[in-house]
């Protein structure tokens, strides 16, 4: 009997060992590794690298460049989260019903998913520049064009736009399969209580796509503080590192500078604010679902 | 008896078999060859050299690949690290550190002394490490003023800026409002923010230095440094004789101030020379850098100069078939092949003989290729470079003044190099 359990047990543990081996080679090992370099200096060409202990942490905290890095990242997520979001549910909300123009409106929506970002950065950068587009529009109305990629704000501005349209409108479909598969009663008795479409949305769609909510703000959080190619292709961190990113001064200090304990060190640290976030916006967003289940 | 006999035929039949190997152990090589792009034809161009080089070297087989600038160190320094590294790498100012963690291969047992003959002592010290050279010279490469013809004349201005002083007063008397609506539309010169070395031009020529003493740190956070920062500054913003960066987004953009006759001096590296003449039909000069306040000529005179090497590394299985190509691509009536297209100069004077007779652009660099003063190579040249462009920026920009600026590269290579 006790041979017979144990075999099924390792016949049903054997289905995971596919995934534990990538799970080990992939993550586990590489993280570990990670753990290693931040402790040594040296880069990739050494035969050895040399033990450091901490020092390359207190550098990272020290260092202009990183504390430059750091306040962008945060100014990025404070203000492409929200924004995305609010637009994703703006415009999940327009097309949550099924009517003529609705799968117009999806493609269109679709389409920057499907651009790489490379060619979006392109696109970007010729609609901002002072020759492209928009400062023609500006000329038009008699109006001073902006050099877009020159100003600190303005250039920040161009990287939030360029990751707005092209990762934020994922978030759309989201939220509009969570829209969708809300039951219809729940739409019909807000209606026959006299609910017009804004207190609709508030007070009926909204909490019942909480979970999506949750899912899609982490997801964004998580994305925007690995913000890298868009900043790289459409700025290279300037004007003067007012877009540079920590994940862009990682790429920086340890691919080009060498300094891949540094970079390493600096990824930790990163990986732990990232962590000590999710854990808080998580915190937000549960406890008052935990607070009504108590109240019940 | 014999048996004796057959072994010793045998012995004797292995034994040729396996010095024959040993003689044809490079036969049938495949060479990977790794350089970044100096032209827009650089793939049309080394497939004709190669197949030159097949004509005298039939079993070699030789692959180019042409990788892209902003990725080229991280590139090289994967594929070295991985043991996958090019057979054949063209290098510039950051070949020390593969050099020192051994990844190329020294040229000692190669170069003989009829080549080393053709290469002045500075061009080979530059290429060498730990007194070992690592690389044949190959390209050559200086800085000059571009300048408009035409726009000097329009000016009323007959001769040529050799100083600070004067070439802070043509570009004064260059930049005009031509239609009378109160906003500047000519310039009087203008920088290309991605090219980190011109206003480094002002700061050595006061009479600082790029490198600290380890060659770690910049050497100029002094008083010579910092006139020569202000100097920029000035004709950034003081006198506003620069085009403003706000002016445009990207280095095409910026070009075709020059282009259509709105900027009248563009200081830039020699090889530019093709680029601007295919580009645009302006009446098209060069002289040579204004000369600065420094005491020594070394200092006073110096414009961005460097020399790009071709190396062969360490892990490569065909060391013999790298050099032959190698010793082939530098061969004087070789090399021209590629260098004038491009628009550069050799280091060698006898290929230099070779280009650009009655070129007068070119005339004007050759002259100074003859003196090439070299800035010395360095782990941190790429750190360097990025950090440069930042410091230029924030001073051009009006964010920091000059000594701030300088010091805050400091700190910045501070914190890259470790020290």
């Amino acid at each position: 009997m006790k041979k017979r359990r144990i075999k099924e047990y390792a016949i049903s543990y054997s289905f995971l060992l596919p995934f534990a081996v990538f799970f080990i080679t992939f993550t586990l090992i590489p993280i570990g590794y990670v753990f290693y370099l931040s402790m040594h200096d040296g880069n990739f060409l050494q035969a050895h690298f040399d033990w450091v202990g901490l020092k390359n942490f207190k550098d990272v905290l020290v260092s202009p460049d990183f504390q430059k890095a750091f306040k962008n990242t945060f100014i990025y997520m404070l203000i492409e989260v929200p924004v995305s979001q609010f637009l994703g549910i703006f415009f999940a909300l327009l097309i949550k019903k099924k009517t003529k123009f609705t799968h117009f409106c999806e493609i269109v929506y679709f389409l920057p998913m499907l651009l790489s970002m490379v060619v979006a950065s392109v696109l970007i950068s010729y609609i901002l520049s002072n020759n492209g587009p928009l400062s023609m529009l500006f000329k038009v109305f008699g109006l001073k064009p902006i050099s877009w990629l020159n100003g600190k704000f303005s250039a920040k501005m161009a990287v939030m736009i360029l990751e707005l349209w092209k990762g934020g409108t994922f978030f759309i479909f989201v939220y509009m399969s969570a829209m969708r598969s809300i039951p219809l009663d729940c739409i019909e008795s807000a209606k026959i209580d006299g609910a017009n479409v804004v207190q609709e949305s508030i007070y009926v769609v909204l909490p019942l796509i909480r979970n999506a909510i949750i899912l899609c703000v982490t997801m964004n959080t998580i994305w925007q503080f690995q913000i890298f190619e868009s900043v790289y292709m459409l700025t290279n961190g300037g004007p003067l590192g007012a877009t540079q990113t920590v994940i862009y001064e990682i790429y920086q200090y340890s691919f080009k500078y060498y300094r891949v304990g540094l970079g390493a060190a600096a990824s930790l640290m990163f990986l732990l604010v990232i962590l000590v976030i999710y854990g808080v916006e998580n915190l937000l967003l549960r406890e008052r679902d935990t607070g009504r289940r108590l109240a019940k | 008896m014999k048996r004796k006999l057959a072994m010793c035929l045998c012995a004797s039949m292995l034994a040729g078999l396996l010095s024959g190997a040993a003689v044809n152990a490079e036969e049938g090589a495949k060479l990977t060859f790794w350089k970044s792009p100096h032209s827009d034809r650089e793939d049309e161009i080394w497939a004709a050299v190669i197949e030159e080089f097949n004509k005298e070297n039939p079993d070699i087989e030789v692959e180019f690949l042409n990788v892209a600038w902003d990725s080229v160190v991280e590139k090289t320094t994967a594929a070295f690290a991985a043991g996958s590294g090019p057979d054949i790498s063209f290098q510039t100012e950051q070949f020390p550190l593969y050099a020192k963690n051994g990844y190329i291969l020294s040229l000692e047992d190669y170069v003989d002394e009829d080549k080393r003959a053709g290469y002045p002592e500075s061009a080979l010290e530059y290429c060498s490490y730990d007194g070992q050279l690592m690389g044949i010279p190959f390209v050559a490469l200086n800085s000059v003023m571009f300048y408009n013809k035409d726009m000097f004349a329009e000016a009323g201005i007959e001769s040529v800026p050799t100083t600070w002083d004067e070439l802070f007063e043509t570009a004064k008397a260059l930049t005009q409002d031509t239609d009378g609506d109160g906003e500047t539309d000519q310039w009087g010169m203008m920088f290309e923010m991605d090219d980190y070395w011109q206003p480094l031009t002002y700061i050595i020529q006061a009479g600082a230095d790029q490198w600290n003493e380890n060659l770690t740190n910049i050497g100029f956070n002094n008083e010579q440094g910092i006139e020569g920062l202000e100097f920029f500054n000035k004709l950034y913003n003081e006198e506003k004789v620069v085009l403003p960066l706000e002016m445009y987004t990207s280095k095409e953009e910026e070009r075709a101030y020059f282009y259509n006759g709105q900027v009248a001096m563009f200081p830039q590296q020699i090889q530019y020379a093709n680029t601007i003449r295919e580009a645009s039909d302006i009446n098209l000069g060069a002289f040579a850098l204004p000369s600065g306040p420094a005491e020594d000529a070394a200092h006073a005179n110096w414009n961005f100069a460097n020399i790009g090497m071709l190396s062969i590394s360490s892990q490569t299985k065909y060391p013999d078939a790298a050099w032959k190509f190698v010793e082939f691509v530098t061969r004087p009536e070789i090399e021209k092949t590629y260098l004038s297209e491009v628009g550069f100069f050799s280091p060698q004077m006898a290929t230099n003989e070779l280009m650009y007779e009655g070129d007068e652009i070119m005339a004007v660099a050759a002259e100074m290729i003859k003196q090439l003063q070299v800035s010395p190579a360095s782990d941190y040249a790429n750190a360097m470079l990025q950090n440069l462009k930042t410091m230029y920026e924030s001073v051009a920009r009006g964010a920091a003044s000059p000594a701030d600026a300088i010091a805050e590269m400091e700190n910045t290579m501070r914190a890259i190099s470790g020290e």
